[in-house]
């Protein structure tokens, strides 16, 4: 029988009503790893503590923390620590359970990357979607100062550490790190060129530290505990525990956090299994970016699931049983694509508009058969070409989609029909230009003039 | 469209004609926002969210007022702002209804959720209805999956919503009662929601926790640096603020 | 890799490039093109268009050319099988949601899109939905219309305005599919710099107002040029179709202006084609009336009076070129042995002298370049984005990209405050002292940035102000801190006429003449007092420029013989006796010398109206009417005369100064080789656009600058080999082809006289006010405006002295005798310290705006509505005791004249206004009277 091991996840599982306090915090050994990371220990010594533990980045990427904290330079001042607390991958909802329910362990964290790193500073850059979560870390952090975790010479030390909270306003690609960085700073959320890495150019062209709110909530525990304690569980390259968010067509849809190489199934099983006793049909492993499987036989860790041609990702894990439409997954995973697209690249912004087009033809019974093709060109245009991994995403998803189930997608188009009556359209709202300007906003319809002259079959570029 | 006007070469100087949005009391709150950032750019899309609470969305005056504090074109800030979904660019209803449209919810029943709260409001999703009470949107993956299917008024969450719960919400708002989200939350206006958003993490001087006096935005700020992927700007360039 | 330089190999080609520089720009250079939207030589790259995807060696992803700096050993490979997929799936993505609307686009023909989708692009679309669309053909200024549609999202309009410019006016909005290039609201796209944009713009999305729908490109023919406006002497193309310029784009050159000009460059063609044009020579009849008449008869009315004069004055304008500088300085010096011969209006009495002091060279020792190469810039001058507008983008690349730090002295805000390090805000004069203050270091914290290398940039501000302590204290500092210094004078013409001895105390080449002559002023005055036989008027229009309305028309007044060289009749044309049209600058060959003393050459593209001609001929042939032959038959015999008498210019060889005639598809890029047998054209596809390497000082660029000392050339000649020499050439020889002459004294049209000043007097005091709109040269419109005799009129009459005579043309009311009063300084507390009914006096600080009443803006269409009503800015403060606020109207008067104007409040020092020279509707130079003028101002 799988169990979870509890670690990040202990102390909001075992106080459900005040997790989130001060008193419960103290109550429970909160803050201990940031006092011993600032009063018992030199920063070299937390970097070196980090890096031997094998922690790797919880937000996707999986990029070893320790490493990514040591191309810091030393030298230059100030620096910045910035939690990535954008949550926004379909499927994964970790990070705004840790935010409401142990806002205290993740400042802790910051704590001590900031001590790690040398910064004064840091940021919170909260998912604006998630008012409890900021009203939850907002107490936090005022209490915090309260305490003298956070202030001058907090601890009683020499280090003075500050913590702003900042609000998103509404966009996924906010989640990618330098896209974080712009919107931080006031620009439209669009990923920067790279190098420098915000490592070494980040926050105001400052060094900037962006971790993850999971990544940075393992830390306290870390440091109290040792390298050696956090290697116990998962495996050499994919050590530690790690939070899975389980939705779809479970019976206990929740976070369970496992250690890393636990399998699909037991992850399955730790939900209640599928609904309705039914079989899972497709299974995303790591948020909608992941391409999908087809079977529970994978270990989750980094190195299996992209074995297996998907990826761990951010570890939002969705079931999906025989009666899903896999057409209908595909366009609702594109459809966020494109939604979410920053607009920047031409792949990913044209190419995500036009596969939607496609989908919904497929989808509503108009399709061709030489689409499932032009889809798979639509993908291998954007895949690797475009500007940020956004766009590699939507490509991923979208071709796993249609290579998986390609007989689904004929179906859909033989029959003129979905075979899961999920054919009828329902407005989900006005998709494109939702954000904008009334006056400057899209239509659809073929401009008068020109355009409208042009048949559609008969368009030229 | 012709657009008769003489040419100030963009003059630092020149003004245009708008009405100042925030009264003394909210602007004590803009400076503090302000001052949250080693760079005031950075408080650019917390006072759209204070010009939302105050204007009910993110109107035209309200731009330019953010232009002037910050002294940044109101094109720049209309570039920023149109760029994020919460902030409106239109009259919203009193209470932004949202829905979640994502893979999980989907697959567990939120297009009912959705065409029973278009038939309820008599009107489709992104759209506000006639008496101005509730706006209707989708949204994408809320990172409430677990309890899917899921929605948001005013971005409390509401879990394993159905489609009956949904129309049983809109009747008890409309009605005027006290909503409680899953987490037990009061759930409150758009005024009400943008204002918490844009304060979150600001401290009016003086008040408790106001650490900023101290610490936020004292160290030395390299002014003009930025980024290479960027052009670099001079803050004040080109603005209308005088 | 030793010195900088790595070796890798791009389509199996072995390169040697710079370390750092990018993939790009070196497959470029090796012939090599890669497709791309986004990039663009003159600004940083952003990668976002993803057209430019070449395959390197070792990279598991196919990498953006435009943001991959070169590495020893890479691999490039820009038609691996991969790169060429994705450039092809690239266009298709372009392609899906862009408009079939080339044939009715301004851009087809040369659409970098276009030809990309012709040479690479599928036959049909796979793409069967409806397109996105948007309202079409936003105007978004008086000249830019924004087609969103057609936009590809380069990014390349809004980094020019962030980036290049700094007016961030044009921006992304939205996102994902939606995002679109637009305005904010209703605000105009209100930039000086604004038709870069269309000029960069890859694809149809930002089009020119006024060229729209004009032409089709294959239609237009092309003369390389130089702008005539200003002195920074932006390279430019013009381009006519059928003999009239309907389009003018900027020429890249990296030492000048990179690839940008100003609007008022830009556009400010329509003038050459105007109806207004003077196209014969005019004659006054004995009814006082003007009559075209032949060359010759006109050239004998002029030479019969010469030969008996003996005090003759001669005016020259400086939007002349060198060669006609030069004519003018022979035709005063040694045909008519009179060293009263000036060129100096609105800058009348700056003293571009001194700073020979400094290097033996009246104008600048730094070049442009010298900018971006200076720790610190000390700028003592007038506003350069409205002056000198390339200037200003100079220099804030020098700030904000090179990081200089700047000093401003100013009494007004100006634009370069917002970039600057430290501004010093002093009074009106008190420029001097705030510099010799730098020049002995009594601001620490100010003096301590100023630091080696450093450029001290000077040019005249205010009309009407005696710079030469300033200029004293400029010279002084520049020598103290041994720095270059970098002169800035307002005109086109205006170093070409210094260095050319168009000045009463220098000979060509700055040596001092042996009799000091009269100035502007001089002449001016000794014809108010009658001591002026006559006055030579060569492209000069005092009665607009000279910062001293009253004194012209005493001038005037006295019935002084004018003979006025001009290309339109202007209100100083009115009181001409003899009028010759001359050829405008896309008429004719020439060359101008700009503010850094390069020459560029400008050839014609079209023919002048009528007979009219180019000054230094007409300079020529009254010389050869007095019986001294220069035998000048063309553009090469002057320049071979300059070289030979002037020896500073002794060395200049115009193959250096000329531009290399591109092909059509000059400015933009395309995917095509050019046929290798035209020109020299080694440049390979966008090439013909973007000359190679313009980052890292490749070969490209245009005119020179002399002297030069011999290691500057040969630094030049390293970037264009082959075609500077790196040693002094042989002295030239004397038979340069000769043009073509049209034949003296071509026949004027004979059509009936024109009538070209009402002569009837209206009563004086009639409703002058400010009259929004009226062009002050409307003395020549049809309906002369009621007062536009009165008080100009050569004949006289009786002067308008009414104190109450509001702004208006005939503002200048006469007085009789006396001279200006003295040019000493007197700081306004001593000499008005006190104020009484809500008046007081201030000092007048004034200054040109880019678009104002000249001949540029009021004679084309597309400007003439842009340039502002003239109002008067005060200090705050001073405002405020004289009960005046934002918006309010004041009085302002001067000399006897007032005007009611807007009042604006600005960072002024306390105790000036500022007033903009010559907008529409007034003119600021009625109320000057004398050097350093005051005025009054006061609740209407
Ligand atoms: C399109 C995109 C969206 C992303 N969204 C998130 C996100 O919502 N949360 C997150 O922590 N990381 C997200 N990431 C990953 C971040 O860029 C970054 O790798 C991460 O925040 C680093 O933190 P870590 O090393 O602790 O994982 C996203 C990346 C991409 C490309
Ligand atoms: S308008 Fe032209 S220059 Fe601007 S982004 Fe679009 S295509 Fe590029
Ligand atoms: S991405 Fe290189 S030119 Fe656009």
């Amino acid at each position: 029988m799988a169990e979870e091991v509890r670690v990040v996840t202990k102390r909001m599982r075992e106080h459900t009503e005040d997790s989130w306090t001060l008193q419960r915090v103290l109550d429970t050994g909160g803050y201990d790893g940031a006092r011993k990371a600032v009063v018992e220990m030199a920063p070299e010594e937390l970097g070196g503590e980090v890096k031997s533990s094998g922690l790797r980045g919880r937000g996707g990427a999986g990029f070893p923390t320790g490493v990514k904290w040591s191309f810091v330079p030393a030298d230059v001042s100030p620096k910045y620590v910035v939690v990535n607390h954008d949550e926004g991958e379909p499927g994964t909802f970790k990070d705004r359970e840790l935010g409401e329910r142990d806002p205290h362990q993740l400042l802790e964290g910051m704590i001590i990357a900031a001590r790690a790193v040398g910064a004064n500073k840091a940021f919170i850059y909260c998912r604006g979607e998630f008012a409890l979560g900021s009203r939850r870390l907002d107490q936090a952090i005022r209490d915090a100062y309260g305490a003298g975790f956070l202030g001058e010479g907090i601890f009683g030390s020499d280090f003075d550490f500050d913590i702003v909270l900042h609000r998103g306003a509404g966009a996924y690609i906010c989640g990618e790190e330098s896209a974080l960085l712009d919107s931080l700073e006031g620009f439209r959320g669009q990923p920067r060129l790279r190098p420098p890495f915000p490592a070494v150019k980040g926050l105001y062209g400052q060094p900037t530290v962006i971790n993850n709110t999971e990544t940075l909530s393992t830390l306290p525990h870390l440091i109290l505990n040792g390298s050696e304690w956090f290697r116990q569980w998962g495996t050499e390259k994919s050590p530690g525990t790690k939070i899975f968010s389980v939705s779809g067509h479970v019976n206990r849809p929740a976070n369970y956090e496992v250690p890393l190489g636990t399998s699909l199934a037991d992850l399955l099983e730790l939900a209640g299994g599928m609904q309705n006793g039914k079989e899972p049909k497709a299974i995303i492993p790591g948020g909608a970016s992941a391409p999908l499987l087809t079977s529970t036989d994978v270990a989750l860790d980094f190195e299996s699931l992209q074995e297996a041609g998907s990826m761990l990702g951010s570890g939002g894990v969705v079931f999906m049983d025989e009666t899903t439409c896999m057409v209908r997954n595909t366009l609702v995973t594109t459809e966020f694509f494109e939604h979410e697209s920053c607009g920047k690249c031409t792949p990913c912004r044209e190419g995500t508009w036009w596969a939607v087009k496609v989908l919904e033809r497929i989808e509503h019974g108009d399709g061709r058969q030489e689409d499932m093709d032009l889809l798979l060109d639509i993908c291998n245009g954007m895949d690797g070409r475009s500007f940020c991994p956004l766009g590699d995403a939507a490509s991923w998803a979208l071709r796993s989609g249609v290579k998986t189930f390609r007989d689904e997608f004929e179906q859909h188009v033989a029959e003129g029909s979905c075979p899961f009556g999920g054919g009828e359209r329902v407005h989900v709202g006005a998709r494109v230009g939702a954000t904008g300007l009334g006056e400057a906003g899209i239509t659809s319809q073929p401009a008068a003039g020109i355009d409208a002259d042009s048949e559609p079959e008969a368009a030229q570029p | 469209m012709t657009r008769r006007y003489q040419a100030t070469g963009g003059d630092i100087d020149e003004q245009n004609g708008y009405r100042n949005v925030f009264d003394d009391e909210q602007q004590a709150w803009a400076d503090a926002i302000v001052a949250k950032y080693p760079n005031p750019r950075s408080a650019v899309l917390p006072l759209l969210f204070l010009v939302q609470s105050v204007e009910g969305y993110v109107t035209e005056d309200g731009m330019r007022t953010v232009a002037n504090m910050i002294g940044l074109t109101p094109a720049q800030i209309l570039a920023s702002g149109s760029f994020y979904t919460m902030l409106k660019k239109q009259p919203q209803g009193e209470y932004l209804i949202s829905v979640c449209r994502n893979i999980s919810c989907t697959h567990r029943g939120a297009y009912d959720v959705i065409q029973a709260l278009s038939e309820r409001l008599g009107t489709d999703a992104g759209n506000t209805t006639a008496d101005g009470r509730f706006t209707f949107e989708t949204a994408e993956c809320l990172a409430t999956c677990d309890g899917a299917p899921s929605i948001q008024i005013n971005y409390d969450d509401f879990y394993d919503v159905t489609p009956q719960d949904a129309v049983a919400l809109v009747d008890k708002l409309e009605r005027g009662e006290e909503v409680r989200s899953a987490a037990g939350e009061r759930v409150r206006t758009v005024r009400e929601i943008s204002f918490e958003t844009a304060t979150a993490g600001a401290r009016l001087p003086g008040t408790a926790g106001d650490h900023r006096a101290r610490t936020v935005g004292g160290e030395a700020q390299p002014s003009d640096f930025l980024p290479d992927s960027r052009p670099k700007l001079s803050h004040d360039e080109g603005s209308h603020s005088g | 890799m030793s010195d900088g330089k790595v070796t890798l190999t791009i389509n199996g080609h072995d390169v040697e490039a710079e370390e750092n520089r990018l993939l790009i720009d070196v497959a470029e250079e090796l012939g090599v093109y890669v497709p791309r939207f986004c990039y663009h030589p003159g600004m940083k790259s952003v990668a976002v268009c993803r057209m430019c995807l070449v395959k390197v060696e070792g990279s598991r992803k196919l990498l953006p050319a435009c943001a991959t700096p070169v590495t020893d050993g890479m691999v490039v490979d820009t038609v691996d099988e991969e790169a060429v997929d994705a450039q092809e799936g690239m266009l298709e993505f372009l392609l899906i949601n862009h408009p079939l609307d080339c044939p009715i686009c301004d851009r087809a023909g040369e659409c970098p899109l276009q030809d990309q989708t012709y040479k690479h692009g599928p036959g049909s679309s796979r793409y069967i939905e409806p397109k996105r669309t948007y309202e079409k053909a936003l105007e978004i200024s008086d000249l830019v219309v924004l087609d969103r549609e057609r936009c590809v999202l380069c990014w390349r309009c809004v980094r020019f305005s962030e980036e290049i410019a700094g007016d961030a006016f044009i921006q992304l909005i939205d996102r994902g599919a939606g995002t679109q290039v637009l305005t904010f609201k209703d605000d105009p796209f209100d930039s000086y710099f604004s038709g870069n944009t269309i000029q960069i713009c890859p694809v149809g999305a930002l089009l020119s107002k006024p060229y729209r729908f004009v032409s089709r490109p294959w239609d237009l023919t092309s003369a390389p040029s130089v702008c005539s406006y200003c002195a920074v002497g932006c390279p430019l193309t013009n381009e006519a179709r059928a003999e009239k310029v309907v389009r003018c784009q900027a020429l890249p050159n990296e030492n000048v202006n990179d690839f940008w000009v100003c609007d008022k460059g830009r556009f400010g063609y329509h003038y050459v084609s105007s109806e207004e044009r003077l196209a014969s020579p005019l004659v006054r009849t004995d009814a006082d009336e003007f009559e075209a008449t032949s060359w010759g008869r006109a050239l004998d009315v002029v030479t019969g009076r010469l030969r008996t004069a003996r005090r003759i004055g001669i005016i020259a304008g400086a939007h002349l070129t060198t060669e006609d500088a030069y004519a003018v300085s022979k035709l005063a010096k040694k045909t008519l042995r009179t060293s009263d011969v000036d060129s100096r209006l609105q800058d009348a009495g700056a003293p571009y002298e001194r700073a020979a002091a400094l290097s033996g060279v009246a104008g600048s020792t730094a070049t442009l370049n010298d900018l971006e190469s200076a720790r610190t810039i000390v700028w003592v001058g007038p506003d350069p984005k409205e002056v000198l507008p390339v200037l200003y983008l100079r220099l804030r690349k020098s700030v904000l990209e090179e990081g200089a730090k700047l000093i401003v002295v100013s009494p007004r805000r100006i634009s370069l405050d917002a970039i600057a390090t430290h501004v010093i805000r002093c009074d009106v004069g008190g420029e001097a002292e705030a510099v010799d203050g730098l020049t002995w270091g009594f601001d620490t914290a100010v003096a301590g940035d100023v630091g080696d290398p450093l450029v001290v940039c000077w040019g005249p501000s205010s009309p009407g102000r005696d710079e030469g302590p300033i200029v004293d204290a400029v010279v002084a500092l520049a020598r103290n801190k041994n720095a270059k210094l970098l002169v800035c004078p307002p005109h086109a013409g205006s170093q070409g006429m210094i260095d050319m001895g168009v000045h009463p105390s220098l000979d060509p080449g700055y040596t001092p003449s042996d009799s000091r002559g009269k100035d502007t002023r001089g002449i001016l005055q000794a014809a108010a007092a009658g001591e002026l036989d006559i006055l030579l008027l060569i492209g000069a229009d005092p009665v607009a420029d000279f910062p001293d309305g009253g004194l012209v028309a005493r001038a005037f007044g006295s019935g002084v013989f004018t003979v006025a060289v001009e290309l339109f009749p202007t209100e100083s044309v009115a009181h001409a006796d003899v009028v010759f049209p001359s050829a405008a600058y896309a008429e004719r060959e020439g060359t101008f010398t700009n503010l850094e003393r390069r020459i560029q050459k400008l050839e014609p593209l079209t023919a002048p109206p009528g007979s009219a001609s180019e000054p230094w001929r007409i300079c020529s042939r009254i010389a050869h009417g007095l019986g001294d032959d220069w035998g000048w038959a063309g553009f090469n015999d002057v320049w071979t005369e300059i070289r030979a008498t002037v020896p500073t210019h002794a060395h200049v060889d115009l193959t250096w100064a000329g531009q290399e005639s591109r092909p059509l598809s000059l400015h933009y890029e395309s995917p095509f080789q050019p046929d290798p047998t035209h020109g020299r054209s080694v440049s390979a596809g966008p090439g013909a656009g973007y000359p190679k390497g313009h980052r890292s000082g490749a070969p490209f660029h245009t005119g020179q600058n002399w002297p030069l000392s011999w290691e500057l050339r040969g630094f030049e000649a390293r970037q264009r080999p082959g075609i500077i020499p790196s040693r002094p050439p042989e002295p030239p020889a004397g038979d340069d082809p000769v043009s073509p002459a049209p034949a003296p004294g071509a026949p004027a049209g004979d059509d009936a006289a024109l009538r070209l000043i009402p002569r009837t007097d209206t009563p004086a005091g009639g409703d002058a006010s400010l009259r929004s709109g009226t062009p002050l040269s409307s003395a020549f419109a049809s309906e002369a405006s009621p007062s536009s005799a009165k008080g100009w009129s050569r004949t006289g009459g009786e002067d308008g002295d009414s104190p109450e005579v509001k702004a208006g043309k005939s503002g200048v009311p006469e007085r009789s005798g006396e001279s200006s009063p003295a040019a000493t300084w007197h700081s306004v507390e001593d000499e008005f310290p006190s104020f009484s009914e809500g008046r007081r006096s201030f000092v007048l600080y004034t200054g040109r705006l880019l678009y104002d009443e000249g001949a540029m803006v009021s004679k084309t269409v597309a400007l003439k509505s842009l340039a502002r009503r003239p109002f008067v800015e005060l200090n705050e403060e001073d405002a405020k005791e004289l009960g005046l606020s934002e918006g309010d109207e004041a009085l302002v008067g001067g000399n006897g004249v007032r005007a009611t104007l807007e009042v604006r409040l600005g960072d002024i020092a306390r105790g000036a206004v500022f007033i903009p020279y010559d907008q529409p509707g007034w003119r600021a130079n009625s109320i000057i009277r004398g050097v350093n003028p005051v005025v009054e101002v006061r609740h209407p």
